[in-house]
C-alpha cells in the first residue's frame, strides 16, 4: 500500500494522497498543452514560420509528456503547487498548502508522483509496491 | 516515475501509460488500473517484467476493456 505524503504544520496533520496514474495523465496533458502555447506565442514573437512553429510546439509539446519533467516540477514552487493541487482538490488546495515550507513542497510532491528519501543512498528514488488487494481483485 | 517501456538508449520517450494500463489489467487482473498510485502500477509492471505475475484466467474482453476507459 503506498502511504500519503504527511506534513505537520502548527501541530497540524496534513495528508496528500498519492497521484494515481489517471491524475498524472491529467497534469501531463495540461503542461503539455501550456507549453505548447507559450511556445506557439514565443514562435509568432519572433516571426517564425508555420512549419517551424508547428515542429517546435510539437516538440514542446512532446518534451512536457516526459516523466522527467513532471519531476523537475516538483522542483519549483509553482510545480510542486499544482502537482500538490492535483492530490487533494482545487477546493481544498489553498489551505492545504498554506503555512508549508517550499523545501517542503517540493519533497511532498515527489512523493505524491512516487519517490521517497533513501538514508541508504542519500537520495530520492522511485518506489513501487504492489498491493494485492488493488480494487478489491487479487493477483491472477 | 519514469520507467519501464522507457528504458531504451537514447532520448526518453513520454510513457504509454494506456498500454502499460493495458499490461497491469491483463496480468495482474486490476479492475481499475488508471486508479492505482504511480508506484504501484509501477510495482506491478516491474513484478511481470521479472515473471513474478502470471496470467490465469481466461482472455478477458479487450474491446470492453476499452470502451470503459
Amino acid at each position: 500500500m503506498i502511504g500519503d505524503a504527511v506534513a505537520i504544520v502548527g501541530g497540524e496533520e496534513r495528508r496528500f494522497p498519492p497521484l494515481t496514474v489517471r491524475q498524472v495523465c491529467t497534469l501531463q496533458t495540461v503542461m503539455a498543452e501550456r507549453m505548447a502555447a507559450e511556445t506557439a506565442a514565443d514562435c509568432r514573437a519572433l516571426g517564425l514560420d508555420t512549419d517551424e512553429t508547428l515542429r517546435r510546439t510539437r516538440t514542446a509539446r512532446e518534451d512536457a509528456r516526459l516523466s522527467t519533467t513532471l519531476v523537475r516540477s516538483c522542483f519549483t514552487f509553482d510545480g510542486a503547487c499544482r502537482i500538490l493541487t492535483e492530490s487533494v482538490g482545487a477546493d481544498r488546495a489553498e489551505s492545504m498548502l498554506e503555512g508549508i515550507a517550499p523545501d517542503d513542497l517540493t519533497e511532498l510532491a515527489l512523493q505524491t508522483v512516487g519517490f521517497e528519501w533513501s538514508a541508504d543512498v542519500g537520495k530520492w528514488v522511485r518506489r513501487s509496491r504492489v498491493n494485492p488487494d488493488a480494487n478489491g481483485r487479487g493477483i491472477g | 516515475m519514469g520507467a519501464p517501456f522507457a528504458r531504451e538508449p537514447g532520448r526518453e520517450r513520454p510513457r504509454d501509460w494506456l498500454a502499460e494500463a493495458y499490461l497491469v489489467a491483463t496480468i495482474a487482473r486490476v479492475a481499475d488500473p488508471l486508479g492505482l498510485p504511480v508506484a504501484e502500477f509501477t510495482g506491478y509492471l516491474e513484478a511481470a517484467a521479472r515473471g513474478e505475475l502470471r496470467r490465469v484466467s481466461g482472455p478477458i474482453d479487450t474491446r470492453a476493456y476499452i470502451d470503459s476507459l
